[in-house]
């Protein structure tokens, strides 16, 4: 396990680090310097950003300033609003984006397994039918689409919840249902094909041979072992969330960071698109790092150090 | 062998799984017993049925497909043909223990076997978890597992091919059943290893006093550990008796190709080994008759109209063929003749 | 009940032939898998469903007298009517029209990319299963690596750097996509490898190119071609994602991704232009799906029977 959790904690790293240097060089293909493009800025100003972000230098050298930077934590700052950091602005948007993602995180997965579980044991059963077809939106439908079909019928025409905005509880429902659509699509399913997978097992068939009733069977030997090749599409389910967050915040006008980024975009905001782009690619770095690890934990397999994943 | 007082009776099973493709009638009309204290071998190729009737004893089989037509089963005097799986809960486990042919598939991969042995105990008695795993290391012990302080906590990858089908022995008789099945419990093991188990089930059975029902491709094994035999085909049994009687008197031209194809401890050097022609009938359309005639050197035309009937070569002895019948031709039986010969 | 005469008991013998008949005529691989996706209605439909939606991507723009960017702004955000089938929208530009030359972009972006994938992703994993070893292990390093970016973000950095555009959107997608079929065929071929036909080969001093091309690739075939299949709804997605966001194609180019975009603004007072978009994003992204899925259940050599 240790071993394990060495390789990957280098792998997190190493990638992180490729991902930060390709963001770096790939902004700078961009013609012209960052400051250009903004025609407000005040030739002073202009002259203190070159300065201080070290933009007159050669390029490698500014690449060394901003790691140098980043390692202190600091993302530089915004072109756009000149007088914040990006630092700030994640600030400020990280906690609605969070929430959002959580909330969808936890209602897809949990509804996922759930369903997955049920449409498993009452095979071709009213619950099966009903996890293929939520199964099929979440697949075939884009969070975009939902999100506003979700807005135009319960928000406008039904008037059940906020249109758009931020402040209660009751504004993170919609683009948390929303967003959640295809991680509970993919999780039903492969739950579903997982508990067939794991009912045909012959420990099943021992378990019963035990004397146990079904319902112990299906706790104690089918759930966990199910859960276990589920763990490993978390990391990409979370990704799909992440970058979701993007529109599903423009769509409810939520003051995320999601918004912002695709705000930086249209503004070409150069170092507020790197710091977010950075700031997400670690996030979901770290939650895929999590991911293998918790993985580790749950399978003896990879726990004792025996075997490969 | 004493009083024999009957343990399990199987009479007349009939057992179809419904595909969509049709009926599978894979066991028709299947009827045996086992004794108490006795070793029982059920040998046949393969999908003769010989799983699906243990299955079907221990209500295994998946239902549907799975559909119990007919026959009776009684174990230890109670008529358990219609216990509900509640019911049989109470018996799986306890009553019956049972073992399986993948010892590597067959333990839950992501529980201790410690574990897993004490579920066993827990299930069916009123004892305390820490009573329950004392009690699991006990049985890792008699089953010759070293270390069984350390072991119990461990997993099944951390066990080799033969230590696990020894913690599954453990699982199968933690409450010493007074049955023991065991499917084809030493096909997936070296032949060392296979030797151990097998003495391993003999020790038990003596120790324990459980029958055992062994299901085996292996003569040898059948030699080794079996009183009796049971010879499947199909389907159908074509022939039982004691070992003795399978071995050195067969009566049914199946037994004989059978006994053929295997090589044997007391083969004398001008036996060659000669496979079993063809393959088994479909159990989807049985054939009518004899479902062996296709592949039998002494068919006769009857045995392509109607089935045999069981008739009596002795007490313990039966076999269902047609060269039983008067009208039959006399065939020489090529193993009283070697038998003779040795003589 | 039989008469059991004493000429019933005249010995016949075996009757082998019975007892091997082979039961089934044998076919070729693609034959078969063909019988099975035949057999399967939902695939058939989704197969069907995509072929009209490929013609009328052809022919869709030409059935109306109207150019894709052709603007009438006396006629804006007209309902579904003779002269305009699917209505205009808020330039007064004919909704059939666009709804059909999205098409040909969303398809030509969703196949352009995944087939590229597919090749770039072939040859990558043949490559790096076939040699093995040092090899393997430096191209999977750097695929685990390259597999651990976040995806949409990568895609939406190049399309800045590379500016809109359909060449772009499709670089940027392959550039990114190709990691996933990389992993899937060198685990194809590693199994494959140590297969006997692979070792004959070898031994007859066969070249690895044509070893790759000729016993690997055709025995990997089954699961590229399901994952192509799933790859295709996955761009197509991508690009509706990003032109929904504004960095896909640019106006007056239109794809589902704009469309819908255009749609959601009006959507309070417009709702049914979001229908068509919509409506075909979904249909194509399930058929595509539904037909992998039967793909995958007629290619897989282990259901063969
Ligand atoms: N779930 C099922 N559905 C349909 N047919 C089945 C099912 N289970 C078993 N069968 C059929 O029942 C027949 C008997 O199978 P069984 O497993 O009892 O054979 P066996 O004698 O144990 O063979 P082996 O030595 O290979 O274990 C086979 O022809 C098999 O195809
Ligand atoms: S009944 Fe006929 S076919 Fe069947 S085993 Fe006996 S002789 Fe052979
Ligand atoms: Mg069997």
């Amino acid at each position: 396990m240790l071993r394990y959790t060495f390789e990957r904690t280098i792998y997190m790293i190493v990638t992180l680090w490729v991902i930060i240097t390709l963001t770096f060089f790939l902004m700078h293909m961009i013609p012209g310097d960052p400051f250009t493009s903004e025609k407000r800025v005040p030739e002073q100003i202009r002259q203190n950003m070159l300065a201080k972000y070290h933009l007159d230098k050669p390029l490698i050298v500014q690449y060394g300033y901003y790691l140098r930077n980043l390692l202190h934590g600091d993302l530089g700052i915004s072109l756009k609003y000149l007088n914040r950091s990006v630092n700030d602005i994640i600030k400020a948007g990280f906690p609605p984006s969070f929430q959002i993602g959580m909330q969808s995180i936890i209602l897809g997965v949990s509804l996922g397994l759930v369903l997955g579980i049920v449409a498993a044991l009452n095979r071709n059963g009213f619950w099966d039918y009903i996890s293929m077809i939520l199964a099929i939106i979440g697949r075939s439908v884009p969070n975009f689409i939902i999100a506003t079909l979700l807005q135009f019928w319960i928000a406008s025409k039904l008037r059940w919840l906020p249109v758009s905005g931020w402040g209660t509880f009751a504004h993170t429902i919609l683009p948390s249902i929303a967003l959640s659509f295809a991680s509970l699509a993919i999780i039903s399913r492969l739950m579903r094909a997982s508990m067939l997978d794991v009912i045909g097992q012959d420990y099943i068939k021992t378990a019963k041979a035990k004397g146990l009733s079904s319902t112990e069977i299906i706790w104690r030997h089918m759930i966990r072992n199910a859960i276990l090749p589920i763990i490993t599409v978390l990391g990409p389910l979370i990704a799909g969330i992440v970058t979701g967050t993007f529109v599903i915040e423009k769509i409810f006008g939520i003051p995320g960071l999601g918004k912002y980024f695709v705000q930086s975009i249209y503004n070409n905001d150069y170092t507020m698109i790197l710091g977010t782009t950075i700031f997400y690619s670690t996030i979901l770095v770290l939650m895929v790092f999590f991911v293998d690890i918790t993985y580790g934990l749950i399978d003896p397999r990879i726990r004792l150090g025996k075997g490969g994943r | 062998m004493g009083k024999k007082e009957v343990l399990l009776e199987v009479k007349n099973l009939e057992y179809s799984f419904d595909t969509y493709a049709g009926e599978v009638k894979a066991v028709r009309g299947v009827s045996f017993e086992v004794y108490k204290g006795e070793a029982l071998a059920i040998v046949g190729e393969s999908g003769c049925g010989k799983s699906v009737t243990m299955h079907a004893v221990m209500k295994l089989n998946p239902e549907p497909p799975g559909r119990l037509k007919g026959g009776k089963i009684i174990f230890d005097g109670k008529d358990i043909t219609n216990y509900t799986d509640k019911e049989m809960q109470t018996i799986r486990g306890s009553e019956i223990g049972m073992i399986f042919q993948d010892p590597m598939t067959s333990l839950n991969p992501t529980m201790t076997i410690g574990k897993q042995i004490a579920e066993v105990i827990l299930k069916h008695q009123d004892v305390a978890k820490a009573e329950a795993m004392k009690r699991a290391k006990e049985m890792l012990d008699i089953v010759g597992i070293p270390n069984a302080d350390k072991r119990i906590h461990q997993y099944p990858h951390e066990f080799s091919g033969g230590m696990r089908q020894r913690a599954m022995i453990a699982i199968a008789l933690a409450l010493r059943p007074k049955l023991l099945i065991a499917d084809e419990p030493t096909t997936a093991l070296d032949v060392t290893i296979q030797a151990q188990i097998l003495d391993l089930m003999k020790d038990l059975q003596k120790q324990f006093n459980t029958s055992i029902i062994i299901i085996t491709h292996d003569l040898g094994v059948v030699a080794d550990i079996a009183d009796r035999v049971v010879v499947m085909y199909a389907g159908k049994i074509v022939e039982r008796g004691t070992i003795d009687e399978i071995f050195y008197h067969p009566q049914h031209p199946y037994t004989w190709g059978l006994l053929r194809s295997v090589p044997r401890l007391d083969a004398k050097k001008k036996d060659r080994l000669v496979p079993i022609i063809g393959t088994p009938p479909d159990l989807f359309a049985p054939p009518i008759g004899c479902p062996f005639a296709a592949r039998c050197d002494y068919a006769m035309k009857i045995c392509y109209e109607a089935p045999p009937e069981e008739t009596c070569e002795s007490d313990t002895h039966n076999v269902t063929c047609w060269l039983k019948h008067p009208y039959a031709p006399k065939v020489t039986n090529p193993f009283e003749m070697g038998v003779a010969a040795d003589e | 009940m039989i008469e059991l005469t004493r000429e019933k008991f005249e010995r016949v013998g075996p009757n082998i032939e019975e007892s091997q008949a082979i039961v089934r005529p044998s076919m070729t691989y693609w034959q078969d898998a063909w019988r099975r996706l035949k057999m399967n209605k939902v695939a058939m439909a989704s197969l069907v469903f995509l072929i009209l939606l490929g013609i009328m991507a052809i022919i869709g723009p030409y059935m109306l007298p109207y150019k894709y960017s052709d603007q009438n702004l006396m006629l804006t955000n007209r309902p579904p009517s003779a002269e305009h089938w699917f209505g205009t929208d808020y330039l007064g530009r004919d909704l059939f029209v666009r709804t059909w030359m999205g098409a040909r972009i969303s398809l030509t972006i969703g196949i352009t990319a995944a087939l590229l994938d597919g090749i770039i992703g072939v040859i990558y994993g043949g490559i790096s299963g076939y040699f093995g070893g040092q090899v393997d292990n430096v191209m999977m390093r750097i695929v685990d690596i390259l597999y651990g970016i976040p995806y949409l973000i990568l895609v939406i950095l190049l399309m800045l750097v590379m500016g809109p555009g359909l060449v772009t959107i499709i670089t940027a997608m392959v550039i990114t996509g190709w990691v996933g079929m990389a992993r899937l065929v060198r685990g194809q071929v590693l199994q494959l490898k140590e297969q006997e036909f692979v070792l004959a080969a070898k031994t007859l001093g066969a070249s690895p190119g044509r070893i790759i091309m000729k016993h690997l690739i055709p025995n990997t075939i089954g699961p590229i071609i399901v994952s192509i299949t799933f790859d295709v709804p996955a761009a197509i997605f991508t690009e509706a994602f990003l032109s929904y966001i504004g960095l896909g194609v640019q106006p007056p180019l239109a794809s589902w991704g704009t469309l819908a975009n255009d749609a959601t603004n009006v959507l309070l007072l417009y709702p049914y232009q979001l229908f068509f978009p919509a409506f075909f994003i979904s249909v194509t992204m399930l058929s595509f799906n539904l037909l992998g899925d039967g793909l995958r259940d007629a290619l897989d050599p282990r259901l063969r029977k």
